[in-house]
């Protein structure tokens, strides 16, 4: 993660802050979203938030949560299986709240 | 118009850019240069190639919208972009705008608004729509990061004026018009506001008029 912010801010911390900081606050900001969302049904806005994360997980360098995102996108896209869909939901919060520590145990070194 | 505004368009959607390549290349005023399926050659197409409008995905495989508009600053470029993007999460839309972006598009807006967008990031340098203003002001009203970096009686009566002219989306031209002054006085007077309130863009300047109550949103 750090390696990818590195190379996204050609090593300016501050920029580095900025993203670190802009990724923990947008994300935390969706995932109350996406849990309202499954829970009621509303499956294309669950869709357009989590098309929102992957550009997020792509610039920080997390491409496992990434490419579940692209997945989890597809299954809504397809009506794929509950069963399915919703392995494919949960596998994806976790690894986002995954990223979302990584980054936290990050931004000491990063300030 | 004798020379028209050149266009760079990059989406990861074939389909996506050759429409809209048609539908500019189909305006008097716009021509799209050239295209690309992701921001990673971008830098190396505008080193041989100038562009007036970048028009460009958020989300796309390689390097996508915000990896791209940071690669841009890096390299020193000042390019003008706009986001053509399915995502209207405000917050999203608020951010890249503070980043540098100049306008922001969802993918169904009207060929009209379109146009007139790459009209006014041409001309005014920025495109200021209902989704973007709305998700900035979404963003402040959520936000208490922003705060005032100096004392309104900093500006004086003339720059107040000049911002809250800024924020109704007139260009130098016309406040110059309105005010009886010339455009130059215009362009001091804005450069001068960025300086003061240490705003980076216009946008910058919009989120101050708002936050320090010396514009109101009708």
């Amino acid at each position: 993660m750090l390696d990818s912010l590195r190379e996204l801010t050609g090593g300016n911390a501050e920029r580095m802050q900025l993203y670190a900081n802009m990724f923990l606050e947008e994300i935390s900001s969706y995932l109350p979203k996406m849990k309202e969302a499954f829970t009621d049904g509303r499956m294309n806005d669950l869709k357009n938030i989590v098309h929102t994360c992957k550009s997020l997980l792509q610039t920080m360098g997390f491409d496992v949560a990434y490419k579940q995102a692209q997945k989890l996108e597809l299954m809504i896209i397809d009506k794929a299986y509950a069963d399915e869909l919703n392995d494919g939901y949960y596998l994806f919060i976790k690894q986002l709240n995954d990223c979302m520590q990584e980054v936290k145990d990050n931004l000491n070194e990063l300030g | 118009m004798n020379n028209p505004i050149q266009i760079a368009l990059i989406d990861d959607h074939q389909m996506f850019r050759e429409g809209l390549k048609a539908l500019l290349n189909g305006f008097d005023d716009c021509q799209v240069v050239f295209e690309l399926s992701n921001g990673a050659k971008l830098t190396e197409e505008l080193a041989t190639r100038q562009v007036d409008i970048i028009c460009m995905d958020l989300d796309m495989p390689v390097m996508n919208g915000f990896q791209t508009l940071e690669k841009l600053s890096l390299s020193g470029i000042d390019a003008k972009v706009i986001f053509i993007s399915q995502n209207n999460e405000p917050s999203m839309i608020a951010r890249l705008m503070e980043l540098g972006a100049r306008g922001y598009l969802l993918k169904d807006s009207s060929a009209e608004m379109l146009h007139s967008a790459i009209q006014s990031v041409y001309q005014n340098g920025y495109f200021f729509n209902d989704l973007v203003s709305g998700s900035l002001l979404q963003k402040m009203a959520k936000s208490s990061a922003i705060n005032p970096t100096y004392k309104n009686d900093e500006l004086s009566s003339r720059e107040i004026e000049v911002l809250k002219m800024i924020c109704d989306e007139l260009t130098s031209a016309e406040i110059a018009d309105k005010m009886s002054l010339s455009i130059k006085t215009i362009e001091n007077h804005r450069s001068n506001l960025m300086s003061k309130t240490g705003a980076k863009n216009l946008a910058g300047l919009v989120v101050y008029a708002v936050k320090n109550r010396l514009y109101n949103v009708r």
